[in-house]
């Protein structure tokens, strides 16, 4: 009889704490609000006709989903009440350290693009009209440098969707998130969520305009995900191991139903036969968005679970 | 400097009275441990071997905790330590993600704790609580860059040496050394080790 045992006392070596689901959550919600930012500044910029209401609901919207997305990442500090340690220091090494800083800026700009958005709605909310006058002043300054405006939140962004990817990538002690692929992954997939989660809020001829746009992404999103398997397959003994976690078990069942299917192919299906011009059931138009947030979803929990069950 | 340890696997005999020592000196909070001990037994039955391996903090001269840190709170000391400021550990836990040992856990405070070398005693001239119990004299404690310290000196004279998950490129500065290798074949450990050495420039 072979033996072949290896093993660590469990009395002395406890489950390791690593990250819990509100990570997975807080790159979600992250991913989302660069979207939000970068396809909101892209339409301003480009002086898009029949976006304003959809995109005035969105960008307020993000800015409450940011806070929530700040207070998943608090709650799963173990030390929350030294959360104000991320703001005394810039680590450069570091990807969080990043992250907390940009959060931060994004924040602001979320907050001036907002003062903007309140302007256009200020009658409707009239018993708002002593606090808003201080909304009020700040947007009209706002409205003035509303170009400059858009130009940093496309940056900032753009640096949100890649800092959420980069955060994993630089861990190589898991060699599923060892890949370069993750950040351009996860910032495609976040511009597609903020578009899928526009598109909630759009009547149907502008959210027909945009489907070139979000089919795209889509299959850009498909190819990055086929890349960062083929990339993990390729790059070392380790990160191949990682890689057949992706290939089958509960997290193939979620990449290929959750993400790829129901998340990317029958969404883009439905919106590609709306362009078409196709008889499309109103169901399926509506639930079409959901579909495409719930897959960004399940990609982020895909990443972050199957990543800390790979190890060296 | 460069602080080391050395483990003579063949001499370990799975007795645990270093992880307790540790848990006192350091006032170790309740199901937190700084050492693990991990049982390997290979082979085909009635010729078994086996072994007992302690393992902690590898204090890696490259150590893949420390950038990950958003607040600075892990960090490196002058004399290669991997340390842990609590008063700035948020518990973010990027570095227990990124430890390739899993040797940080959470303490019930909040924050990350680990084997430290007991830096405390170090300053005071002792050795590690851990050394200075061990009923059979299997850790060997002290400066790499120093000829005649007992790391070195124990190094010299092993016939194997092996440090755990190479490939991780964090350069361990904890050491095994025993006469044979237990279920980790396939692995030119020999070389990987002198490489380690080379590259640390002890």
């Amino acid at each position: 009889m072979e033996v072949d045992l290896t093993g660590v006392d469990p009395l002395t070596h406890p489950e390791v704490a690593t990250w819990e689901w509100q990570i997975a959550m807080y790159l979600f919600i992250g991913g989302l609000v660069a979207g939000i930012l970068i396809i909101g500044a892209v339409l301003r910029l480009r002086r898009a006709k029949g976006f304003d209401r959809a995109l005035r609901i969105a960008e307020l919207a993000a800015l409450p989903l940011i806070v929530v997305g700040l207070l998943l990442l608090f709650s799963d500090l173990g030390n929350g009440w030294n959360s104000w340690r991320f703001y005394t220091t810039f680590e450069i090494t570091s990807a969080m350290s990043w992250g907390s800083w940009i959060l931060m800026v994004a924040t602001v700009g979320l907050v001036l693009r907002s003062t903007t958005q309140l302007l256009d709605i200020r009658s409707s909310i009239s018993w708002l009209e002593r606090p808003l006058h201080i909304v009020q002043r700040v947007g009209e300054g706002t409205r003035r440098r509303s170009d400059a405006l858009d130009w940093t939140l496309l940056a900032l962004g753009g640096a949100l969707g890649v800092y959420t990817g980069v955060l994993l990538s630089t861990i190589p002690a898991r060699p599923l998130w060892d890949s370069f692929v993750l950040a351009p992954l996860f910032l495609v997939s976040g511009i597609a969520t903020g578009g899928a989660f526009l598109c909630l809020f759009l009547e149907r001829e502008p959210h027909l305009r945009l489907v070139p746009v979000t089919a795209t992404l889509s299959a850009i999103e498909v190819a990055l995900i086929g890349g960062l398997v083929v990339n993990l397959w390729i790059a070392s003994d380790a990160t191949k191991e990682a890689a057949k976690l992706l290939l089958g078990g509960r997290f193939g069942f979620a990449l290929f139903g959750g993400v790829l299917l129901f998340g990317l192919l029958i969404p883009v299906s439905i919106e590609g036969a709306e362009w078409a011009r196709r008889r499309v059931p109103g169901a399926f138009s509506r639930v079409a968005p959901y579909l495409k947030l719930t897959g960004g979803l399940v990609l982020r929990f895909v990443v972050v679970y199957a990543g800390l069950e790979s190890a060296l | 400097m460069r602080y080391a340890m050395a483990i003579d696997v063949d001499r370990c005999l799975g007795c645990a009275a270093c992880l307790v020592a540790c848990k006192i000196e350091n006032e170790v909070a309740l199901g937190g441990y700084r050492l693990r001990m991990r049982e390997e037994v290979v082979g085909v039955f009635p010729d078994l071997i086996g072994e007992f391996r302690m393992e902690q903090c590898f204090h890696c001269s490259d150590p893949p905790c420390v950038p990950v840190c958003p607040t600075g709170a892990t960090f490196q000391n002058q004399d290669g330590l991997v340390l842990v400021d609590p008063s700035r550990c948020t518990g973010c836990r990027a570095c227990v993600t990124a430890c390739p040992y899993d040797m940080r856990h959470l303490t019930p405070g909040g924050w990350v704790d680990k084997c430290t070398f007991c830096d405390h005693r170090l300053a005071g001239g002792r050795q590690p609580a851990c050394v200075e119990t061990c009923p059979t004299g299997a850790r060997s404690f002290g400066d790499l860059d120093d000829p005649a310290s007992d790391v070195s000196a124990a190094l010299d004279g092993a016939r194997l040496v092996e440090v755990l998950k190479p490939e991780s490129g964090a350069r361990p500065n904890l050491f095994y050394l025993e006469s044979q290798l237990i279920g980790r074949s396939g692995l030119d450990v020999r070389a990987t080790v002198l490489s380690a050495f080379d590259e640390g420039g002890g």
